[in-house]
This record gives structure tokens, sequence and C-alpha cells, in this order.
């Protein structure tokens, strides 16, 4: 018990230390402080990540941010104002989220701030109310009809929720660096097939001591490891 | 018939098949740094479609092997009377040894339409040219055998030839590959020649300017030197392997004054001299120390700043010129940005470059009259020396920053609407008090099994409610298969109630299996009725006269009314049961 108030004391102490160097500006050794406290946890908390992810932004260096809010929302997917942030840093960038329908992009926003569990509640939810309604509809066209459609709400809800478990996600990384070459192959020699630019999110496929295998959109390839900032 | 026609024109074709020879490689036995020549000839008088073409050689290790070609020539002979065309298609194989031995190619392949023919096997042989080294030297100095990825790697390669051989130099190149790109790394940008006595010669393929040095002597024989230097960035980790260079000049052994009084070669030989093969470490910038301001300099650097003017008004401007000097990666640096300055704003920034230092000038406006100096600037750079990442400093500069005359204002910047940022609109959030966050632990991840069973259970139940609902719909539907199902059931019950008649309970039970009125059971032919349902004709004797006996006892023609009745009702139901589960 007192070796956990002192831990959390510690955090406490830590966190007005690197508050006071915010408040007074001093992002660079706000900065310092959050990415030392970061790099020497495995798994660095929301917190830590969203506050490193304002120093790197209040010192212009997006790309960092925008990786930074991108592993805070990881842990804390509901947070509208990392989610805000990240936005803001990616704007700085240049990157403007794609223009989607409203309904669209309000349901990818309502799911994207769902956590498993919740997900998992709903999609249980739809599958009860679901199958009681193709039960106690089933002469009924018109209601089970609705319940088909509430049932197969509830197959999408359970494979969102049953996803990640099957494929664990694809590992993410934002370019850190001004730009980055993609080349063919891990190799310095060969001609470059894309450039990244800072800020810009791939999908790494794999990682060795030098290189990253990344997907974009626009192509695949190798770039630097130094280059990439893992999100996950 | 035209199946004929097509085999007589194969064998024409096959007949007609083109002969290859080949001349070389001459010489067979070079000088390492020389090459010999191979001529693949074919002769292409016969009716060929032309369709003539040298087939890109196997590679062979530390053996380069380029073709050239191929050149076509006709001639037309007049022979009796008529004209006889002869034609020959031929490449030139040149052949690079890259160290010194034996090498055997296993032979060149001419593709004839579709028909490839292979050559003989090609031999050659390299040999280190002795003689060269007494009138030249070739060096190559790399202060280090390790660097670090992004250190500049710096190669001076110093071309010596002897005093008496300079000015009889006929033709002098320097071939080494890797000159013209080091694998695992960039070219830097090359300094210009110190000095201007500089000379120019081929190295690779391209014409190089090397300056004059210092004359040396070795062996009591002078020697005149020229130098030209190469920077190299490596981008990667690990070693990179640099072949010996080779010196390749050909020099007048013999000369003659010429029709004009200059000198006229009379005989020349080509010689050869060897530098040494290198082998060089790249190793990775630790991570561990690395400063957030860390921007990717790499080497020994300087930092300077000066303002100028020192003293200004509120939203005057001053320029700031931060320099780095030092040696190291000083072209691929980032400068550190100023944007976020506090009591600042930053307008823009200009830059001037030499190889050795870069000077960016940052043009600052101070926002208030409480600015009291340009903080120091900090710039980071891993100190190859000293093998660890070190943070150079600039000094504050003091400066006084007057208020605006009263009733004056700053003008709105150029990229900021005259209102302040608003967090959640044009700004972000900032920290977030200790309580902010929500809680991160419902992002944690699910149980596979939990989820599998928590998803599946719903099926479950429902699959099971559903057989109860269509049983119950196949009860409504079918009272008497109801009846006939729970006839045992009734019977039981009846016949457990201390005023229990037993021919009543077993007409009713009857009645229930065969579907009519209790009265109605009671009948002569009850044996073929129920023999009919599907019980054999012995229980069906057995259970009519039982029934028969029950109705006795009632009016005291027999007495043990119940004796052996329920064992025979449950025989009966066992039969109907077997009966129904087979249809």
């Amino acid at each position: 018990m007192m070796s956990l108030a002192a831990i959390a004391l510690l955090a406490w102490a830590t966190r007005s230390d690197v508050e006071a160097d915010y408040r007074a500006g001093n992002y660079a050794a706000a900065l310092a402080e959050l990415r030392s406290k970061i790099d020497a946890s495995p798994d660095p908390d929301a917190r830590a990540l969203y506050d490193a992810g304002n120093c790197a932004y209040r010192l212009g260096r997006h790309s960092e941010a925008a990786w930074l809010y991108r592993r805070a929302l990881l842990r804390t997917p509901r947070d509208e104002e990392t989610r805000f942030n990240l936005r803001l840093a990616e704007h700085k960038l240049g990157y403007e989220p794609p223009q989607t329908e409203p309904l669209v992009e309000s349901m990818r926003q309502w799911l994207a701030t769902r956590s498993p569990r919740s997900m998992l509640a709903v999609a249980l939810a739809l599958e009860t109310a679901g199958l009681a309604g193709l039960l106690a509809f089933r002469r009924r066209a018109g209601p089970r009809t609705l319940a088909l459609l509430v049932l197969a709400a509830a197959f999408v809800a359970g494979g969102i929720v049953a996803r990640p478990l099957v494929a664990p996600p694809r590992l993410q990384a934002v370019v850190l660096s001004k730009e980055s070459r993609v080349r063919s192959e891990p190799r310095d020699d060969l001609p470059v097939v894309l450039t990244l630019k800072a800020g810009e999110t791939v999908a790494v496929d794999e990682t060795s001591e030098r290189w990253a295998r990344v997907r974009h959109a626009e192509g695949r390839g190798w770039v630097p490891r130094d280059d990439l900032g893992l999100v996950n | 018939m035209s199946a004929l026609a097509c085999l007589l024109l194969v064998a024409a074709a096959r007949v007609q098949a083109p002969e290859v020879s080949v001349d070389g490689p001459n010489p067979a036995v070079v000088k390492l740094g020389g090459s010999a020549v191979a001529t693949v000839s074919v002769d292409a008088s016969g009716a060929l479609s032309g369709d003539l073409d040298l087939l890109p050689p196997e590679k062979v290790p530390n053996l380069l092997v380029s073709v050239q070609g191929p050149t076509r020539q006709e001639s037309f002979v007049s022979v009796r009377g008529s004209i006889k065309r002869t034609a020959t298609v031929s490449w030139r194989v040149v052949f690079l040894p890259q160290t010194e031995g034996v090498f055997t190619h296993p032979g060149l392949r001419v593709r004839v339409g579709s028909d490839v023919i292979p050559t003989r096997a090609l031999r050659v042989e390299a040999v280190r040219d002795v003689a060269g080294s007494k009138f030249a030297f070739l060096e190559v100095e790399i202060p280090r055998e390790s660097y670090f990825v992004h250190e500049p790697i710096r190669v001076k390669v110093r071309v010596g030839l002897d005093h008496s051989v300079t000015s009889n130099t006929i033709q002098l190149q320097l071939v080494a590959p890797w000159l013209d790109a080091m694998p695992g790394t960039v070219p830097m940008e090359r300094a210009a020649s110190p000095n201007s006595q500089a000379i120019q010669f081929p190295v690779n393929e391209e014409m190089a300017e090397a300056a004059r040095g210092e004359p040396r002597t070795r062996d009591g024989r002078t020697f005149d030197t020229f130098v030209f230097e190469r920077a190299f960035l490596p981008n990667r980790v690990g070693a990179i392997e640099l072949a010996a260079p080779v010196l390749r000049f050909r020099y007048a052994t013999r000369t003659r004054p010429g029709f004009f009084g200059e000198r006229e070669v009379e005989a020349a030989e080509t010689a050869f001299v060897y530098g040494d093969a290198r082998k060089l470490a790249i190793e990775p910038i630790p991570e561990a120390g690395r400063p957030p301001s860390f921007t990717g300099a790499v080497g020994r650097f300087r930092v300077a700043a000066e303002a100028s003017p020192r003293e200004l008004r509120v939203g005057e401007s001053l320029k700031l010129d931060f320099r780095i000097e030092g040696e190291g990666n000083l072209a691929f640096v980032e400068p550190p940005r100023l944007d976020a300055l506090e009591g600042f704003h930053l307008f823009g920034t200009t830059e001037q470059k030499t190889p050795t230092r870069r000077t960016i000038t940052y043009d600052l406006s101070p926002l208030s009259e409480q600015a009291r100096e340009v903080p120091a600037i900090a710039f980071s750079y891993f100190d190859t020396e000293k093998r660890a990442f070190e943070t150079a400093r600039t000094e504050p500069i003091p400066i006084t920053v007057r208020p605006l005359p009263p009733g004056a204002g700053l003008a709105p910047l150029a990229d900021a609407a005259d209102r302040r940022a608003v967090p959640g609109v044009d700004d972000i959030h900032d920290m977030k008090p200790l309580v902010g966050l929500p809680p991160a632990s419902d992002a944690s991840p699910l149980d596979p099994a939990l989820v599998t069973l928590l998803l599946v259970s719903p099926w479950a139940i429902a699959g099971i409610a559903w057989l109860a609902v269509r049983r119950r719909d196949r009860d409504r539907a079918d009272p008497a298969r109801v009846r006939a199902r729970e006839a045992a059931a009734r019977f039981r019950r009846e016949i457990a109630s201390p005023s229990a008649d037993p021919a009543s309970a077993f007409a009713g039970y009857l009645a229930d299996r065969l579907s009519c009125s209790p009265a109605a059971v009671i009948a002569p032919d009850l044996e073929d009725r129920l023999a009919a349902r599907g019980l054999d004709r012995d229980l069906a004797r057995r259970a009519a006269s039982r029934l028969t006996r029950a109705i006795e006892s009632r009016y005291g023609g027999a007495s043990s009314a119940t004796d052996g009745l329920a064992p025979l009702v449950d025989e009966i139901e066992s039969a109907f049961r077997a009966k129904e589960s087979a249809r």
C-alpha cells in the first residue's frame, strides 16, 4: 500500500514538473522528460503520450506529435481531445481527412470511439433482439424482415469485435523524418519508388534492424526503420 | 504434300545453320587493370532471317564481361559471272579481370532464329604488373576503418608519377568504381580544387580534377603527386568493401623530334599500379541518450548566434544569425526550428550554405517589451569522437525592447487573425488535469474464448426455444397426437387415485391411443383395431382380454382388477412408441 502511494506521489511529482515546464513554455524540457518516461515503459500511459504530443506540437514537430497522439488514441479511443489534436497536427502537415457522407462519417466516428467491450455488448444486444424477433414474428413477414436486419447488424458488430481477435491489427507507423524514400528492396542503391512525407501513416508488414516494409495507398516497399515511429 | 514441303524447308534450314567462330581472348594473359578482347563472328551469308543475337554472357566472379556490337559486314563478289553475297555479323567481347588469377568463361551463346549456338569456353589470365610500381604509386587515404551512419567518409586518393615519366605520360586513368558510387552511401558535394595547378584525368569513365600535391621521394626517386578528394555519407549500417583501385598509365619510352620541333612518340608502354583494397565498418547511432532536439547531425559542431539590432520596439524585426560550423554532415542537418520561441514571432528564415558553415537567419519579432533576451538556442549532435550525444548552446543575447508609443498597437500578423487561438477550434487542447483522460482499461483486449462463448450462446438459446416452439405448433395442429402421447401419463395418474376404476382408466388409455371415446373402445373388434394400429396380434389379444376382465371385475365377475395392468400398459406404450419412432 505504501509503495503504491509512493509510486502515485512520484508520478504526481513528475507530472507537476512536466506541467510546470509546459506552462512556462519550456516545451523541449517537458518533451524530454516525457519521452524518457515513455521510452522507458513497455506500455506507456495515454496521458504521457498525449502530453508529449502536445509538447511536440508546440515545438512545431507535427509529425512526432501525430505519432504520439496516435499512440495515445490506441489506449483511449474515446478521447475526443486527443482525436482533435491529432487532426490539427495532421492539418499542419497538410493532410486533411477525406470528405465522406455525414452519415458514414458519424458511423465511422461512433465505431472508432467504441471500446471492444462496448462493441461486444452492442453485438450481443442486437443478436438477442434479432433472434427473439425472428422467433416471435416468424409468421409475419414485416417484423421478420426487421428481425433479420437486426441480426445482420449483429453479425457486423460481432465481426468488428472478433476481427482483431482472429487477425491482430496490422502494425501502423507514422513517418517522422522530413521525407522517407520507399524502395522496392531494402537497399539504398535501388531507385526510389515512392516518397513519403512527414506525418503520413503507413501499415508496416515487417521490420528488420534497419528497414521496414511498409504499405501505403500509393504503393509499397522498404523504408529506413529510423524514419518511422511505430504506433502499436 | 504441304507437310513434306515444310520438312524440306526445316531440313534446308538445318543444313544452312551458320558457322560461329571466336577469335581470342587477346591477349590471353593481361596485366591486372587491363582487358582482353574476344571477337565472336557469325557467317550470315546463308538464308538467315536476320534474327541474330548474342545472348547476355554468363557471370563469372571477379571478371567483368561487356559486349560491344554487333557489327555487320557485307560484300559482293563476282564468281564466274554470278554475284555472290557474303555477310558476317560480329561482336566484340571485352573481359576485364578484377583480381589476379585464371578466369574461365563457360562460353558465349549466339541465338540464330530459335537455335542457340554455344561457343567454346574462353580463358583469360590476369597477373599483377610489377613494372608499373617503379614509375608510379597509388594511395587511398581513409582516416579510419570505422564510421557512424551519417558520418562523412572523406577519401583522399593520391597518385604519384615518377618525375621523369610525368612529362612522357600519354594517358592516365584511375579505375575504382566505388569512387563514383560507393555502396551504402550517398556522395557529398565536392569541394573546389585547392590549387590552380590542377590536372584532369579520367576517373573511371568521367574526367576528374586532381590538385598537384607536394613532391615525394621514394627510393631516391622523385615523384610528382596529384590528389583528389571525395566524400560520402553512409546511410546504412554494415560493412563496405572497397576493391583495390588501379591506375593505368601509358608513357612514351622513346621519342623523336617532330616536323615542327615537337616530340613525337616513337614507342610507348602501358603500365598499371595498384592501391590497397579497404573495408569499412558502419556503426549505427545509438538510441540511448538521444536528445529530443537531435535532428540527425553527426560530427563535431560549434554554434554561435548574433542578433541585430539589439534595440528595437515591440513588433519590429530583428535578424538572428545562427551559425553552425564544424566537421560532419553539415549539409544534411536540419537547423533548429524557432516557430515556438516564447515571446517572439518568427516571420521566416533564410540560409547561407558553404561546405563548412551554415548560417540560418531567423527573422524574429518580440511580442512584448517583457522580452529581455533572445534565449539560448540548443543544437544537438552526435559527437563521433566522444561517441556520445552533445548539445551545443548559443549564449543568450540581451536585447532591449521598447514599448509601443501610447495609443499604438501591433498590426495583426500575416498568419494569425486578430483573435486568440481557441483550443478545440484552431489550437490543440492543452494538458489536462489529472482526472482529464478517460480510463484506458476499456481498451484492453478481450479473451477470444469469452467472446466466442458470448456470441454463440444466444444462438444456442434461440435453437432450444425454436425446438420448443416447433413442438408446440405441431401439438396445436394435431390434438390426437398429444392425446396419444399423454395417454400413459394420464392412465398412471388415474390408476394412482384411491378411487380408481381400472376398467375406466384402461379403457381411457386405449381410447386415447385409438383416438376414440372410451365407450367406443369396448367392442368385440378391439383386438383387430389394436392390431391395425400396429400392436402385434398377441399383445392386442392380451389387451382386449384384459379390458374384458377389468370390466367384468367391475361387476364382480373377476378379482384383482389392477394386477398386471400397469406393466401391460407399459408394454403397449413401448410397442406404440417403437412403432411411432419407426414411422
